[in-house]
C-alpha cells in the first residue's frame, strides 16, 4: 500500500534524514517527499509504500518523533507499483478530516484499534490532560464492541508518548528502574494515586475499572505506560500488562512492566 | 597576611553560580536529544561553555572582588583566559560523558570528577593570574577538601539534572552546582596564605587586567546568562504549548 504523510517540524535541518529512517526502520520504502516553508514552521510531504499491517507502527513512531509536531496521513490501498502517482511539482495534500485517519486499517479488521475514531479525541484528550477520564469513559463507550481494548490500548500509547515528550523528555536515558521511578510512576500519579513496588505499578481507584464489572479495563493504561516508556528508550521492546484488576475484585489494579 | 570579604558580593557571587549552572545545565539536559554529529557537538560545547565560563569562572572573579586585601591586585590577561578555557573544557567532556547513551552510575562519576577537576582547575589558575606584591602559597589538606567537594557537588548536580524529571532536575541542580563552585572556591581561598613579597615594578602589571574590566566582562557575562537562561526557558515553554498529540 501507499501512504501520504504531511508532517509539521519546526525544525528543517536532519528533518528528511531522520524520518527517512524512521521510515525504513518501519518496513517502509520512501517514493517521494517535497519540503516547503510554512508559517507555522516546515511541512514535509512524504509519500511511502509498504506493507499494511506495519502501518500502525509507522504512524506511532511518526506521532512520537522528537522533531514531528503533528502529522496527518492519507492512505491509499493499492495491489503494488503501480499505484496512481501525483506529479511532484503538486503533491497531494490531505483534505480529509480527522475521522478519516486510518481508515483503511478499520476495514476488514474487526480486532484492530478503531484508529480514525481514537485520532479524533485525542487533541480533546490533550486539551483535558490530565483529566481526561470523562472523556475516556465516554469514548470508550462509543467504541465498536469488538474493537474495544486494541483502541483503548492504542489511545493510551498515543497519550502516553506525548506526554513524555511534553514534560519528561528532557534529561539522561535511564534504565527501566530509572524510568519506572522518574516518568512512569510521576506521570501515573498526575492521573491517578499510584505506587510502585518494584516492577509493578499499584493504581488505586481506576475508574476505568468499576468493581464487580469484569471488566479488566487495563489497555489504557498498558498502552500508556508503553508509550511513556518506549519513547524514554528503555533498552527493547516494554512489556506491560495488567496482573491485578479491580474489577475482578482484587483491591487495586496493578500493572506489571518487563523488559 | 588577611583578607576581608565583602558580604554582598559573596551572596552575588553564589547567585551568578546558581544563575550559570541553571542555564548550562538547561542546555546539557538536551545533549540526550539531540542528534549524533554536529548537533550534540554544538549542545555540549554551549553547556560546557556556560558552565565553564558562566558559572565557574564569572562566580570565581566576583569572589575575588569580595575578597579585598590592602595591596594592589591585577590579573595576567593570557593566564585569566586560560583558566576560563580550562573550566569550559574539562566542563564540556564531563556534560559529555552525561549526557551520552543511557545514564548510570558508571558515567557519574568519570562526569563529576571532570566537572569537579574543571571547577578546581580553574579557580587555581585563576589564582595563578593575581598580579600582586605578595605570593600565594597553600595548604594542601584543604586544597584537597576544595577539589573533594567541588567533584562530589558536581556528581550530586549532574544526578539530579540527567537522572530526576521536573522542580528537582530544574531547580535542585542548580542549586546544588552552586554549592560545587562555592564551595570548592572559599575553601580553595581558605587553603591560601599569602606572604609579602617586595612590590613589583609597573611592567609586571602590563598587559594584565584591572578589577574594572573585571568586573564589566562579569557583568557582560552574567547578563547574558540571564537572557540566555529565560529564551531558553520561553522556547520549551512555547514548544510545549505547541506540540501535537
Amino acid at each position: 500500500m501507499e501512504v501520504e504523510f504531511t508532517v509539521l517540524s519546526d525544525r528543517r535541518e536532519g528533518l528528511l534524514r531522520e524520518l527517512g529512517n524512521l521510515i525504513i526502520h518501519s518496513g517502509f520504502s520512501l517514493v517521494r517527499q517535497r519540503m516547503s516553508t510554512i508559517e507555522s514552521g516546515v511541512q514535509l510531504w512524504l509519500r511511502v509504500s509498504g506493507r499494511e499491517d506495519r502501518l500502525l507502527e509507522l504512524e506511532e513512531r511518526l506521532g512520537s518523533h522528537p522533531l514531528v509536531l503533528s502529522f496527518e496521513s492519507e492512505h491509499q490501498v493499492t495491489d503494488g507499483p503501480a499505484a496512481p502517482v501525483a506529479p511532484a511539482a503538486k503533491p497531494v495534500m490531505p483534505k480529509r478530516p480527522p475521522q478519516g485517519v486510518g481508515r483503511s486499517l478499520q476495514g476488514g479488521r474487526g480486532a484492530g484499534p478503531a484508529v480514525g475514531q481514537i485520532e479524533a479525541e485525542l487533541p480533546g484528550l490533550a486539551q483535558d490532560y490530565p483529566r481526561i477520564f470523562p472523556r475516556l469513559l465516554s469514548m470508550q463507550g462509543k467504541l465498536p464492541e469488538g474493537q474495544k481494548s486494541p483502541s483503548m490500548e492504542f489511545a493510551g500509547r498515543r497519550v502516553g508518548a506525548w506526554v513524555y515528550k511534553r514534560d519528561y523528555a528532557l534529561g539522561g536515558k535511564l534504565d527501566l528502574s530509572g524510568a519506572l521511578k522518574h516518568i512512569a510512576l510521576p506521570a501515573m500519579r498526575n492521573l491517578l494515586s499510584t505506587d510502585l513496588k518494584e516492577n509493578s505499578l499499584r493504581v488505586k481507584n481506576n475508574p476505568l475499572c468499576m468493581p464487580g464489572s469484569h471488566c479488566r479495563n487495563g489497555e489504557f493504561f498498558c498502552g500508556f505506560l508503553r508509550g511513556l516508556l518506549d519513547e524514554s528508550g528503555v533498552g527493547g521492546q516494554v512489556t506491560v500488562r495488567e496482573i491485578y484488576c479491580r474489577s475482578d475484585g482484587a483491591e487495586d489494579c496493578v500493572f506489571e512492566i518487563v523488559n | 597576611m588577611l583578607g576581608q570579604y565583602n558580604l554582598v558580593l559573596v551572596t552575588l557571587s553564589y547567585l551568578v553560580s546558581v544563575l550559570g549552572s541553571f542555564t548550562a545545565l538547561q542546555l546539557a539536559i538536551a545533549i540526550p536529544q539531540a542528534s549524533p554529529g554536529r548537533e550534540r557537538r554544538n549542545a555540549i560545547l554551549a553547556a560546557g561553555t556556560a558552565m565553564g565560563g558562566g558559572a565557574i569562572w564569572a562566580m570565581h572573579f566576583i569572589a575575588m572582588l569580595a575578597f579585598e586585601m590592602d595591596m594592589p591586585v591585577a590579573y595576567d590577561t593570557f593566564i585569566t583566559l586560560v583558566s576560563a578555557l580550562i573550566g569550559i573544557a574539562s566542563c564540556s567532556v564531563g556534560l559529555a560523558i552525561a549526557g551520552t547513551g543511557v545514564f548510570s552510575f558508571d558515567k557519574l562519576l568519570p562526569a563529576g570528577i571532570f566537572m569537579g577537576c574543571g571547577v578546581a582547575g580553574m579557580h587555581y589558575a585563576g589564582m595563578a593570574a593575581m598580579l600582586m606584591p605578595a605570593e600565594v602559597y597553600y595548604d594542601l589538606n584543604i586544597l584537597m577538601i576544595s577539589v573533594i567537594i567541588a567533584v562530589i557537588a558536581s556528581c550530586v548536580a549532574l544526578w539530579m539534572a540527567f537522572h530526576m524529571r521536573g522542580p528537582l532536575q530544574r531547580f535542585g541542580s542548580a542549586l546544588i552546582m552552586g554549592v560545587a563552585v562555592c564551595g570548592m572556591h572559599y575553601t580553595g581561598m581558605a587553603a591560601a596564605k599569602y606572604r609579602h613579597v617586595e612590590i613589583p615594578n609597573e611592567a609586571t602589571f602590563a598587559g594584565s587586567m584591572s578589577g574594572e574590566y573585571l568586573g564589566l566582562s562579569i557583568f557582560v557575562i552574567s547578563v547574558g546568562l540571564l537572557m540566555f537562561a529565560l529564551t531558553i526557558t520561553q522556547a520549551r515553554r512555547r514548544r510545549r504549548a505547541q506540540l501535537a498529540i
